[in-house]
């Protein structure tokens, strides 16, 4: 059930209804829960089970964790994340390494049984999401729920279910000890916040994705110049996919009575690598640096082992969106990128090279940290490893040859993103969050203006958001 | 007039009541009409945004002699594939006027669809176009004056050109004639095409519909209004008609570099159902869909281009046919020949139908220039029509097939080699 069907509005429509009908709070809740059981399982009821036992599991640990002292309390928080990580990675990575086996071993006269194991949707959100609950009960920062249902929605809650942003027990939890309303300010800003997320989806990602997977699924045909365009143009689509996506569960959230934490804020204005990740993907970046970069040691550790730290959660960050060695490869990429970063700086410090940053330094800083990005994607992008590296000759060694195809949309596109981020940062810098109010009359015309716009610009074809299969 | 009786008692609550109910039917009908006029007002800022960027609708008609045609003189923008407007003649077609006949003059007639209407080019790159000045400029034509004429129409099958076959002529009174086909064997039986084959016993009968756009009367009278011809109301419904055939495609596998091989096992299973898009393109449907569908009409639309083929021989007495290949971007390339095609082409040979198949021509034209025939910057390379370079191969094929039989250049020739 995609945000942009029909059948999740229909969907959305019952649930909103059944909390307008509902009086008891407790009700309310159970029948969020209830929905979120039914919008997972129109995914794949079969993984039902998987989520339920989760979210069984780590509940009861939680008040396992919360009543142990001493070792016993590291023991069970040992147990917990071992579980949690066996499920991840039995269903995510254990293909991965049966097939990287055998490629080995094979060779050498070995014989590897392979599994063919579907992933279940969501599996790295609500894992996570699970993890992080009894490791805030063990360091102390959250008391365990005594209330299944309560936890249970924390992982149930259906607007983030699938792609995120992931979200922190601290921070959902206590939304529950409150009544839910649903109030028209909140419709009004979640559902305004819903159609940005439409619009970035529909109008923008999917009219960029045949263009971006015809190249990518055969880069050796395109030349570079087409190569760059479906480059640039995947940088595009993968925020608007994302951010959109995330933009459609912060609305519905919002529609609902909830907050939940923003996930992007205008990552391509970045003009370091260190600010991209300030930028992107804001939840999976905070949730590395607080339950796997600190716990490493973090920067507390000396310099060297600041920057293997960083290494390590950025190789795993990049596993972390699926087992292959593309995303591997991306992951550690961005890991150099931030170290390279960080030494730049601190030898700036040292030299005394550090300046007021001028038009100049930023546009130039700004250039390197997109182009240095981009180049990242193409190993995100690709089908493989390898086709990273030909779609990468092509671009930088083998120019000509191939066919040679100019997008004419892209430049219209890249300048409508550039418009929104500049237009989006400079809001975030006033700290304004405009709503149109359709009491006033110009504004509602302006709304069905918008609407309307989203079914004549948006693309023919809906491709299934990218951040689903991971 | 019906009067209401109050019990006394009841009567200030009910009064009371009526007046809420009177205020809340008031307030919902004042902000239904707000609403309304804000979308009213909307779909005019749209109608006129689309018209500016996106597309002008074509004014179609019912015309008496021949169906459902553009009307006379007017002319269609798109920027859905390439960017331009194209102008239709006195009697619909994307051409200069139809000129009588002129003395010492050779009247070529090109027919097909929307890949001869080619609204996605320029006039003078349209391979009608470019076939007559290929001819024209033939020493074996010296001295005589040449005239192509474009009788493609947009979304037609072959069944229109079988079945339009005396009205042609009586209006173009050509000499030879060239017919574009295409692998939309099944598109005969669609009941939302204006001329559609019947079964009859083993062959079919030819049965002519109005279009379904003017067939009901609530249709006929939206029409009359010139609803058709407001781009919010074309546009949105071309966007409906995607979305609703909107699946997720299975990638087709590329097709080989060669000629079709008639008696390939398998092959075509993959392309025999194609739909139209509302420009005419081809679009590949899901392959669990095809699969599903394929197993029944197969056998009927092999019959169907096999009937076709002699319907088009016995039709128009000199003619040579134009094979065009589907594509599809997914395969980065042309797709391969569904059963129909092939049993077409191999139809062809047989009942001694002179045949130009352009599939080999693209595959080696594509090797040795790496320029795709299909597609557009504002679309896909090989995503739905010819572009400049496509209408040049086939223009240029069409004219050597033609100036390597001199005796096809003579209006009084017999046509039987097949090429």
């Amino acid at each position: 059930m995609r945000f942009t069907s029909l059948h999740f509005f229909a969907f959305f429509a019952v649930v909103i209804l059944g909390l307008l009908v509902i009086r008891r709070n407790e009700t309310k809740l159970s029948w969020l829960l209830l929905a979120g059981a039914f919008f997972y399982g129109y995914f794949d009821w079969h993984f039902l089970a998987l989520i339920g036992f989760t979210s069984l599991f780590d509940f009861w640990m939680g008040i396992r964790i919360g009543a142990a002292q001493g070792a016993l309390r590291k023991r069970l928080l040992v147990i917990d994340i071992t579980v949690n990580l066996g499920i991840l990675f039995i269903f995510k990575y254990l293909n991965f390494f049966l097939d990287s086996a055998a490629r080995v071993l094979e060779p050498m006269g070995m014989q590897v049984a392979t599994l063919n194991i579907l992933l279940p949707i969501g599996i790295s959100f609500f894992v996570f999401e699970a993890m992080s609950y009894c490791i805030d009960i063990y360091r102390g920062d959250l008391k365990p729920y005594t209330n299944w249902k309560h936890f249970a929605l924390f992982i149930f809650f259906f607007p983030r279910m699938i792609a995120g942003p992931i979200i922190r027990p601290a921070d959902f939890l206590p939304q529950l000890q409150r009544e839910i309303r649903i109030t028209w300010p909140n419709f009004l800003l979640g559902g305004q916040q819903f159609l940005v997320g439409m619009t970035k989806k529909l109008v923008v990602a999917d009219r960029l994705s045949p263009f971006v997977d015809n190249v990518f699924s055969a880069p050796h045909l395109y030349s570079g110049f087409t190569v760059w365009q479906a480059t640039i143009a995947y940088s595009i689509q993968i925020f608007c996919d994302f951010s959109g996506y995330s933009d459609m569960a912060l609305g519905s959230a919002k529609m609902l009575g909830f907050e939940l934490p923003a996930n992007f804020r205008m990552p391509y204005v970045s003009t370091s690598v260190t600010e991209f990740w300030r930028r992107w993907h804001i939840s999976l970046s905070s949730w590395l640096r607080d339950y796997l970069y600190i716990p490493l040691g973090g920067n507390r550790k000396g310099v060297a082992r600041t920057y293997i730290n960083l290494f390590i959660t950025m190789a795993l960050g990049g596993l972390w969106h699926g087992a292959s060695w593309h995303f591997l490869t991306w992951g550690v990429l961005h890991g150099l990128g931030l170290i390279v970063h960080k030494l730049w700086m601190e030898w700036r410090q040292k030299a005394g090279l550090l300046m007021k940053p001028n038009i100049v330094i930023t546009a130039l800083s700004w250039a390197l940290t997109y182009a240095f990005v981009c180049l990242c994607w193409i190993f995100f992008r690709s089908q493989t490893f390898a086709d990273a590296l030909v779609a990468l000759d092509r671009m930088l060694f083998h120019w000509g040859g191939g066919v040679v195809w100019f997008f004419e949309a892209l430049p219209w596109i890249v300048a409508f993103s550039v418009a929104a981020h500049l237009l989006g940062q400079w809001l975030l810098r006033k700290r304004l969050e405009p709503v149109l109010n359709p009491a006033r009359f110009p504004q509602l015309v302006f709304l069905c203006f918008w609407v309307l716009g989203i079914y004549f610009l948006s693309a023919n074809t809906s491709a299934p958001f990218i951040y689903f299969q991971f | 007039m019906a009067s209401v009786h109050v019990h006394p008692e009841a009567a200030p609550e009910s009064r009371h009541a009526r007046r809420g109910v009177a205020q809340v039917l008031g307030g919902t009908l004042k902000h239904g009409l707000r609403v309304g006029v804000a979308l009213v007002l909307a779909l005019v800022g749209w109608e006129a945004m689309l018209r500016a960027w996106a597309i002008e609708p074509v004014p179609f008609h019912q015309d008496a002699e021949l169906g459902w045609m553009p009307r006379p003189h007017s002319r269609y923008f798109t920027n859905l594939e390439n960017r331009l407007t194209s102008y239709y003649n006195e009697r619909g077609f994307r051409d200069t006027p139809i000129t009588p006949r002129q003395p010492n003059e050779l009247r070529v007639l090109f027919l097909g669809d929307s890949f001869v209407e080619a609204l996605n080019v320029h006039e003078h790159e349209m391979m009608s176009r470019r076939l007559e000045q290929l001819l024209q400029a033939s020493p074996q034509l010296a001295g005589k004056r040449v005239r192509v004429f474009n009788g493609g129409r947009s979304g037609v099958s072959i069944a229109a050109a079988v079945r339009f076959a005396p009205e042609y002529t009586k209006l173009f009174d050509p000499d030879l004639t060239v017919v574009l086909v295409r692998d939309y064997w099944t598109q005969m039986f669609d009941p939302q095409q204006e001329v559609q084959y019947v079964e009859q016993g083993e062959g079919f009968r030819i049965e002519t519909k109005w279009h379904t756009e003017s067939s009901s009367r609530v249709m006929q009278r939206l029409l009359a209004l010139g609803v058709r011809e407001w781009a919010v109301a074309s546009y949105g419904r071309r966007q409906l008609n995607l979305m609703l055939q909107a699946a997720p495609e299975a990638a087709p596998e590329p097709a080989t570099a060669q000629a079709p091989q008639a008696d390939a096992p398998g092959a075509g299973e993959k392309s025999d159902d194609r739909r139209e898009d509302a420009e005419g393109g081809p679009s590949v449907t899901d392959s669990k869909q095809r699969s599903a569908k394929s197993a029944a009409p197969l056998d009927r639309s092999s019959r169907a281009a096999v009937w076709t083929a002699r319907r088009l021989k016995a039709a128009y007495p000199r003619l040579l046919v134009l094979h065009v290949p589907n594509s599809h971007p997914v395969a980065q390339g042309m797709l391969e020949p569904s059963p129909g095609e092939l049993l077409f082409l191999k139809t062809c040979r047989e009942i001694g139908l002179p045949t130009l198949d352009m599939r080999p021509v693209i595959a080696s034209d594509f090797a040795r220039t790496q320029v795709p025939p299909y597609g557009f910057p504002n679309s896909l390379p090989w995503q739905g029509h010819f572009n400049k370079h496509g209408h040049e191969l086939a223009a240029r094929a069409v004219s050597e097939a033609l100036l390597a039989r001199p005796q096809w250049l003579n209006p009084r020739a017999n046509f039987g080699a097949s090429t």
